[in-house]
């Protein structure tokens, strides 16, 4: 191999550009040839000489990040919030027909509407009428006696 | 390409103001370094880092390349051409005015001498000799080597960047190191006497 290939393979495989079949035979060359193992040092020591210190100044690092937030493209809505109209319809509707047939329903019609003779008077007749339902007519009157006698005393 | 900068991308394109942030970060230092390089001051830099930037912001959508360093490599590369050009330009109004040497060419636009981060940071004389060597490099020679140096870009990336072959930009980069490789001869062989 010449220097000149070997020099070529040198940076290539620096890059990690080289083919692996020519590594031995780059090695091979470097082992016995003084001039490739200066130039392949040279490369070593200008990658320690040539290390990225430098920074920009504040000022610009802080322009590029406001730049950065301006020209950021706005946030993609979720196609949830895209197609809301379409859900609250949905759930207009399933809610509609839920309503529908709960109401509506052949074993449960007018259910909400039947209301007991009880439950039409108001407080104090409901009582008496829960503690005299169900009596005969002569319990009734020995009731009847019996608060009267009661009172009577009193 | 790097997973971390596919999530950040994505999530900036999806709305995210401040998914870019580690990426300007994480690439600051390479992309700075490689300008301050290749033009002339802090100044330069700075505007050049910061337009590389904004064009960046502007085309993100359509950013299809497989590395974004690269990417950001390439709108750097074309900055500094534009900008060696508006020089050369002016260079030359100038010179015909009277206001100038004349002699002022593409080439001392791009190469900065006395921005050396070995002088910076109080590097050895060894630093500095290299660093001299590759401010006399051709603009071509000197963006191979520090596009190699900086950005670790493949020889491939580079070739496509410089519009030329990759063996051109492997000759490109074999000059610049034979340069190096006289400057540092002395001390590689102390190396191998103190080794064997």
């Amino acid at each position: 191999m010449k220097c000149q290939e070997a020099e070529k393979l040198i940076l290539l495989q620096d890059s990690g550009e080289m083919a692996e079949k020519m590594a031995n035979p780059l090695a091979a060359h470097l082992h016995d040839c003084n001039p490739c193992q200066q130039f392949q040092h040279a490369l070593l020591e200008s990658q320690h000489s040539f290390q990225s210190e430098e920074e920009p100044s504040t000022k610009v690092m802080q322009d590029i990040l406001r730049e950065a937030r301006l020209q950021a493209p706005e946030k993609k809505k979720s196609r949830i919030i895209l197609f809301r109209p379409a859900w609250a319809a949905a759930a207009s509707l399933l809610i509609g027909l839920g309503v529908f047939f709960s109401t509506f329903s052949p074993d449960k019609v007018g259910l909400e509407l039947m209301v007991t003779d009880t439950q039409m008077l108001n407080a104090a007749d409901q009582l008496e009428s829960v503690m005299y339902d169900g009596l005969s007519d002569d319990d009734l009157a020995f009731n009847f006696l019996m608060t009267y006698e009661g009172n009577g005393q009193g | 390409m790097d997973t971390q900068d596919i999530d950040c991308i994505s999530a900036y394109l999806n709305g995210d103001a401040n998914a870019l942030e580690p990426m300007v970060e994480k690439y600051k230092r390479p992309l700075y370094s490689f300008i301050l390089k290749m033009t002339e001051g802090r100044e330069d830099a700075d505007e050049i880092f910061q337009e590389t930037w904004f064009r960046a912001l502007k085309n993100i959508h359509k950013f299809q390349h497989k590395n974004f360093l690269n990417w950001l490599f390439r709108i750097a590369h074309n900055l500094v051409i534009d900008r060696a050009r508006r020089n050369k330009k002016n260079v030359s109004m100038q010179s015909s005015m009277g206001g100038d040497d004349g002699d002022n060419t593409l080439e001392d636009h791009l190469a900065a001498p006395g921005i050396s981060p070995a002088e910076e940071s109080g590097g050895t004389m060894l630093g500095k000799e290299i660093e001299k060597a590759v401010e006399t490099l051709s603009p071509d020679q000197k963006e191979v080597f520090l596009l190699r140096m900086y950005g670790n870009v493949s020889f491939k990336e580079i070739a496509k960047l410089q519009k030329c072959s990759i063996n051109t930009c492997l000759a490109r980069m074999q000059y610049a190191l034979t340069k190096l490789r006289s400057i540092l001869k002395d001390e590689y062989e102390e190396l191998q006497e103190a080794m064997s």
